[in-house]
């Protein structure tokens, strides 16, 4: 069955992201607004990462004679 | 076989999000299709393994080697791992970085496959010989 966690959990981090930046640029921190955003995107580089490492150490365990 | 409609509806609500995702925030995007791409393969993955089994049982039938199994599928992951990358550089828009990819996984199959060259040539020369 697919685990569909990892979809959920980066749509809520991306929406408190755009929350956040909304409040940001409103308040004239054009700079944090960038930070923050920056930030997010590599918090979920990160989860992507090991993601798809397994995802290859699975294809090779599979294609392995 | 329960989750072919899922990952096709949700391959579909994410198309609609990603349309107006890409000229909001072109990183996001990215990193939504690719994460979809993960989690539709990483569940393919079982399904595949079965597959290879089969694939294993047929040819010890067959009595082929695993000298010529085993570089046609490792052929199968290298090209599997590569269109993968090559895709989602693609999808970015960064069109080098694909071809760089491609060309890196096709010097990885000519490797795979030098050994069975090696011995169609040899068995060559033993006939001319």
């Amino acid at each position: 069955m697919t685990d569909l966690t990892p979809i959920y959990k980066i749509a809520g981090l991306g929406i408190l992201v755009a929350v956040l930046n909304i409040f940001l640029v409103q308040a004239e921190r054009k700079e944090q607004a960038q930070m923050l955003s920056l930030a997010g995107v590599v918090i979920v580089l990160l989860w992507l990462v090991q993601m798809v490492s397994q995802l290859f150490e699975n294809v090779e365990a599979v294609f392995r004679w | 076989m329960l989750w072919v409609p899922l990952v096709s509806g949700l391959a579909i609500v994410l198309t609609i999000i990603l349309s107006q995702l890409r000229s909001l925030d072109q990183s996001w995007a990215i990193i939504l299709s690719t994460v979809f791409a993960v989690i539709v393969l990483l569940s393919l993955i079982p399904q595949v393994g079965q597959l290879m089994e089969l694939f294993h049982g047929i040819a010890n039938e067959a009595k082929v080697g695993t000298m010529y199994l085993s570089p046609v599928l490792k052929t199968v992951a290298v090209a599997y791992i590569t269109s993968f990358g090559s895709q989602i550089c693609k999808d970015a828009e960064e069109k080098t970085i694909a071809h760089i990819v491609e060309l890196a996984g096709k010097v990885v199959i000519c490797i795979i496959a030098l050994p069975v060259i090696q011995a169609i040539l040899y068995s060559l020369f033993g006939l001319i010989s």
